[in-house]
């Protein structure tokens, strides 16, 4: 579904992703950890056409996409819930959502239909409708970043960082909420800092190092590696 | 912080000393003093001090505003019990109006800034018992109303009318609204514009204060389209009122120009977020095509097209430059964008000047002739129903015209799927993107657009004032047009007409302070800021954009959630 072949992403002279190389199979929940800046970001922002790739290829269902703008990958179906959950702090939750949709060209019942399906995912959401983002928690703005990434009913859902910055009771209802799309077939690639609730949920797994690839193998594997035991899950 | 320490224990002690008939006393007695003094002479002998002022029996001059004021203390103490800040607001504005009038009477031109160019100047010596009667009211009322527990003042107001009462509850607003354009518009001396405008300040407070703004609001908008018309028919009906004089024709369509600028830059600011601090350079392009297309006496393109093939040339002219300067500069983000369109301002400016083949440099296009369409003469007077029209009233409607053009134009796209495109960039860039947004192309949109508006006003402009030049497009007029659309509230209509014709009105009302116009400027944009962020005219999300980490100073018009607040004029 999704091929990233070598990819290199640099911010002026500095090379922040010194190629990249996977894949992620339809329905599968792929996974990318490491620690702070090792590229994880940078790699989904560049696939999602945040930011221009300086070579190497993303083949996204068959077509190469590295080098279209990001409103032209949202419409192909690659959504993208930001690290740092960018909602619009001053819209209400429906508006929030209702821009999620902003790319689709389908009828208004079609997106009517994923409004409901997204908000019963979240039913703390359609209590808060008319609630202006800013003023919602954040684990609940959390919520609203991913349910407006599905509103774009997206083939491939990239999740960055969703558990930051929460709370351990609202990080787990997060991942449970990763769970449960993973259970209905949504095909997610991953970036966590809670490596072992990522290890735990991922197919397949890759660990990234100032840019590079130095690991990867399926979620269990990697969760009985010893040097990701003591890197990533703080183990001695 | 230390007077406000005192005020808040002065108006305790008062609380806890007057009781109900006390309070009712002073207050009626404060009442009595003020009718009483404003309808003696305020001043003792007259040596040019203008508002007749100094005649026995009626309120002449400025003692009309502390009179009108005093009018609703007496019910607000006894009806309406509770209303304390509404209260204050009155009695303060008495006092203040009387203690200017004070002032003004015995130290005329003497104060400082050299504030009035009238006379007075007679010293103390010179003010009547009036004036200090007035005083003594004003001071009994502020003390009257501080007494009033603080407790329940936050009961809404919101009666419950048939529809044809609403209906007519609008008319009258907007009959009064414009009843007070017309009074203010003929107030000539400065002390005597001063005190209305001290005037228009305490009662506009004490109506928010009672929350009769926010249900006029209300009514406003659940009656869009009646509004929309009155103040439409409003607006077609205002040349006959002047009897045949040009003046105040003039001075508004120059203001309806104006103000179809500032919703233009409302567009690129208030909606999309793009600070344009070169913004007055479009109109300007748009003023030079409309003088150099319209066979002007003095020009270098010796070509005369019709009207309006002018007006679509000089938007379509001016969006072009939109889009060549916003081709570069939009890839930049906030203040990077700000600094490169002031540069790109200065450029055409500078341009103008220097490109004599074309623009005749200082000298300018001058002599733009009267439009005629077939043998109508625009610059002729008419008669129409026996009222007369002087020539200008055209000039007038054509604004007109194009103003309704651009309303019409803007309240379509705030609507639209562009509309709340422009509000996702403005409010998180990188999450509209993600959303699918294609930000840069729409960021050129709304320079685009914000373009056209301005080059299509300009035209119009050029024959305004029938001549254009270098000097009228600078950095100044860019920052007084943002002024007018921060000052009136950003994102919304009324706003934008609101800071266009107090941009214009203020200055021409008080002469004296022409070289000081700025500084007023600054102060009122300090003061707006201070007290209501927002803008006169307040968008409903901006409002929550300001107020979310201070509900307490969202009182000056609590709309019920979910209310769009939106000004007299319609958004």
């Amino acid at each position: 579904m999704l091929e990233v072949r070598d990819l290199r992403v640099a911010y002026g002279k500095i090379e922040a992703v010194k190629g990249i190389s996977f894949t992620v199979d339809p329905g599968q929940v792929v996974t990318l950890i490491g620690g702070n800046g090792a590229g994880k970001t940078t790699t989904l922002r560049t696939l999602s056409g945040l930011l221009t790739p300086t070579a190497g290829e993303v083949i996204f269902e068959g077509e190469p996409i590295h080098s279209l703008p990001a409103h032209e990958i949202v419409r192909r179906g690659l959504a993208h819930s930001p690290e740092g959950r960018h909602v619009f702090p001053r819209m209400t939750v429906q508006e929030n959502l209702d821009l999620g949709a902003f790319s689709r060209k389908d009828g208004a019942k079609d997106i009517a239909e994923d409004f409901d399906r997204s908000l019963d995912l979240f039913p703390v959401l359609r209590d808060r409708r008319t609630q202006v983002a800013g003023t919602l928690s954040g684990g609940e703005q959390q919520m609203l970043a991913m349910a407006r990434a599905l509103m774009s009913r997206p083939r491939l859902l990239m999740l960055d960082e969703p558990s930051m910055g929460l709370s351990p009771i609202m990080m787990q209802r997060i991942l449970a909420t990763v769970a449960e799309l993973k259970a209905r077939g949504t095909t997610i690639l991953l970036v966590e800092q809670n490596a072992q609730a990522a290890l735990g949920l991922a197919d397949s797994a890759h660990v990234i190092e100032t840019g590079r690839i130095v690991l990867s193998g399926t979620g269990p594997e990697l969760l009985g590696n010893d040097s990701v035991r003591k890197a990533y899950l703080g183990e001695e | 912080m230390i007077v406000s320490r005192v005020a808040t224990s002065t108006s305790e002690r008062l609380q806890a000393t007057f009781t109900r008939p006390v309070r009712l006393a002073v207050g009626g007695a404060g009442s009595l003093l003020v009718v009483a003094g404003c309808l003696l002479p305020w001043a003792t002998f007259f040596f040019g001090f203008p508002g007749k002022v100094t005649l026995a029996g009626f309120p002449g001059g400025s003692r009309l505003y502390p009179l009108l004021l005093v009018a609703v203390a007496p019910l607000l103490l006894v009806a309406v019990e509770g209303r304390r800040r509404a209260g204050l607001a009155a009695a303060w504005g008495v006092f203040g109006i009387t203690a200017f009038n004070i002032a003004a009477i015995g130290f005329g031109r003497d104060l400082p800034l050299g504030l009035l160019e009238e006379r007075g100047g007679g010293g103390l010596g010179a003010v009547a018992i009036g004036a200090w009667l007035a005083l003594a009211g004003g001071a009994l009322l502020i003390a009257a109303f501080a007494s009033l527990p603080s407790s329940d003042e936050e009961r809404p107001f919101r009666p419950g009318l048939p529809a044809a009462l609403e209906l007519l509850t609008i008319a009258l607003s907007l009959g009064l609204i414009l009843f007070a354009v017309v009074i203010a518009l003929e107030v000539d001396e400065t002390s005597r514009f001063i005190s209305l405008i001290a005037f228009a300040t305490a009662a506009g407070m004490t109506l928010a204060r009672l929350n009769v703004f926010a249900y006029v609001t209300e009514l406003f908008d659940r009656h869009r389209t009646v509004t929309l018309a009155a103040a439409a028919i409003a607006a077609v009906v205002f040349p006959f009122t002047q009897g045949g004089n040009a003046y105040w024709i003039r001075v508004f369509a120059s203001i309806g120009v104006f103000a179809a600028a500032a919703i233009g830059l409302n567009v690129v600011v208030g909606l999309a977020g793009l600070l344009d601090l070169g913004y007055i350079a479009f109109f300007g392009v748009g003023a030079y095509v409309g003088a150099l297309f319209a066979g002007a006496a003095r020009t270098t393109v010796h070509v005369k097209l019709p009207f309006l093939v002018v007006v679509v040339m000089g938007a379509v002219i001016a969006a072009i430059f939109g889009v060549i300067i916003g081709a570069p500069t939009l890839r930049l983000r906030g203040d990077y964008l700000a600094i490169v369109t002031l540069g790109f301002g200065e450029i055409f400016r500078i341009l103008a000047f220097n490109f004599d083949w074309l623009t005749r440099g200082p000298n300018g296009i001058s002599g733009v002739p009267d439009l005629a369409i077939g043998s109508y003469n625009f610059g002729a007077t008419n008669e129409v129903l026996g009222f007369s029209l002087p020539g200008f009233a055209n000039y007038y409607f054509v604004e007109l015209i194009l103003l309704a053009a651009i309303i019409l134009a803007f309240t379509r796209l705030n609507d639209s799927r562009i509309g709340r495109a422009w509000i996702a960039i403005r409010e998180d860039e990188t999450a509209a993107a993600a959303m699918g947004i294609n930000t840069y192309r729409l960021k050129m949109l709304a320079f685009g657009i914000g373009a056209f508006m301005a080059g299509a006003a300009g035209t119009v402009n050029a024959h305004v004032t029938t001549q254009v030049s270098p000097d009228s497009y600078g950095f100044l007029e860019s920052i007084l047009l943002l002024a007018a659309v921060v000052l009136g509230g950003m994102g919304t209509i009324g706003g934008a007409l609101l800071g266009s014709a107090a941009l214009f009105i203020v200055p021409e009302k008080l002469r004296s302070f022409q070289d000081k116009r700025l500084l007023l400027f600054g102060i009122a944009l300090i003061v707006i800021i201070r007290f209501r962020p927002e803008g006169i005219v307040a968008n409903r999300r901006r409002k929550a954009e300001l107020h979310d980490a201070d509900p307490s100073t969202g009182d000056a018009s609590g709309a019920p959630p979910g209310a769009p607040v939106v000004g007299a004029v319609a958004q």
